[in-house]
């Protein structure tokens, strides 16, 4: 019987300027799934004035035991495009997009059992964007590894694109949920 | 020959934090050494809005992906109905079926024999579950990626009964006829 809260915030990060990289460190082990749910704008754009940011965990964004399959809805500047993208070997899972201009766009991402000791961690996500300029709206959603049975401890957000920050204001929560 | 697992009684408790207290857990399943041939949950009280089903699932055996059904209270009759849209790294596909389906094909599981490693996650809503009036409408996304293969889905299904809540839920892979492996895990919520 369980009697715990079963879905809890962990920790909220507003931030009071524009920033490279948004840090969760020390996060309980206590917990069966964690909610990450952002709302961002990046300063620097990758297409069309929209960035693709990426999470990694435990401090680890140099092994290539990364890898994602994403669906991906935006304007092509001739029309809407609907594509599909694999990225194998990677060193973060960029399964999310942000805006950088006008709005922010908001993200969620779902790390399932991610304190379990023996499984390789899955997470699935979707995020959208819509300023209302059609050449740079758009919608993701996607699933990505982590080849890594370790139990996450600490997640790193980053924005992409070159010499990207996130912009003042962007906000970034971190929830538990506890199943019975 | 593996058992289906049940997950028996209802565990709810009251809750602090977010959504006000408004997320309950129910009922979890957590496929031990033996593995399993079913994941059931039974007795879910009508008492919650939205059903909310978070898992991450493999089955045992050669190396591909399985056809996922859901059935609701056992009903084996052609009730079912699901569209999707799948992307898998080198193609997007949309599809769907109409009235006739005798189980809600509302998903897929990775399947490989080893133990441990990738597994499909997914997150299902079950909308107005409670209702006795409304057909029954699920949301379902899921995935799984094994670094140069995978499908990432989103599944809308509906069960053509208006006038029954759902009281049971039934999760196999291929029917039955793949064996559910060790550390797959079911969680079921209760959303007010």
């Amino acid at each position: 019987m369980t009697s715990a809260s079963t879905y809890t915030p962990i920790a909220t990060q507003t931030l009071g300027s524009n920033t490279p990289l948004v840090y969760f460190n020390s996060i309980p082990q206590t917990y069966t799934d964690l909610v990450l749910q952002f709302n961002g704008q990046g300063t620097s754009g990758i297409y069309n004035n929209m960035t693709y940011p990426y999470i990694y965990f435990n401090g680890d964004n140099t092994s290539g035991y990364y890898s994602t399959t994403s669906v991906l809805q935006r304007n092509t500047g001739s029309g809407e495009t609907v594509l599909t993208t694999r990225n194998s070997n990677a060193n973060n899972l960029a399964l999310f997009l942000a805006n950088t201009s006008t709005v922010f766009s908001p993200n969620i991402a779902h790390i399932m059992n991610y304190s379990n000791t023996t499984t390789y961690k899955t997470v699935v996500a979707r995020g959208n964007g819509a300023n209302g300029t059609t050449s740079v709206d758009g919608v993701i959603f996607g699933v990505g590894l982590w080849r890594n049975p370790a139990g996450i401890t600490s997640i790193t957000v980053g924005p992409n694109g070159t010499s990207g920050n996130f912009l003042a204001g962007s906000t970034f929560t971190l929830y538990g949920i506890l199943a019975a | 020959m593996p058992t289906p697992l049940i997950a028996n009684g209802f565990f709810g408790s009251g809750i602090s934090g977010h959504l006000g207290g408004n997320y309950y857990s129910l009922q979890t399943v957590t496929v031990g050494s033996g593995g399993a041939s079913a994941i059931n949950f039974s007795s879910i009280p009508s008492t919650y809005t939205h059903l909310q089903i978070r898992y991450i699932v493999k089955g045992s055996g050669s190396t591909g992906i399985g056809g996922a059904p859901w059935r609701f209270n056992s009903d084996p009759g052609t009730n079912y109905t699901w569209h999707y849209l799948v992307g898998d790294g080198s193609s997007v596909a949309a599809g769907g079926n109409g009235t006739g389906l005798t189980s809600g094909n509302w998903g897929e599981t990775y399947v490989d024999g080893t133990v441990g490693g990738i597994y499909t996650v997914g997150i299902m809503d079950i909308l107005d579950y409670a209702s006795t009036n409304k057909n029954k409408t699920i949301r379902h996304f899921f995935g799984e990626d094994m670094n140069g293969s995978g499908k990432v889905e989103f599944f809308s299904g509906s069960w053509l009964n208006s006038s029954t809540a759902v009281n049971a839920i039934n999760y196999t892979i291929n029917g039955g006829s793949t064996t559910i492996t060790q550390y797959s895990q079911f969680a079921l919520y209760g959303v007010k």
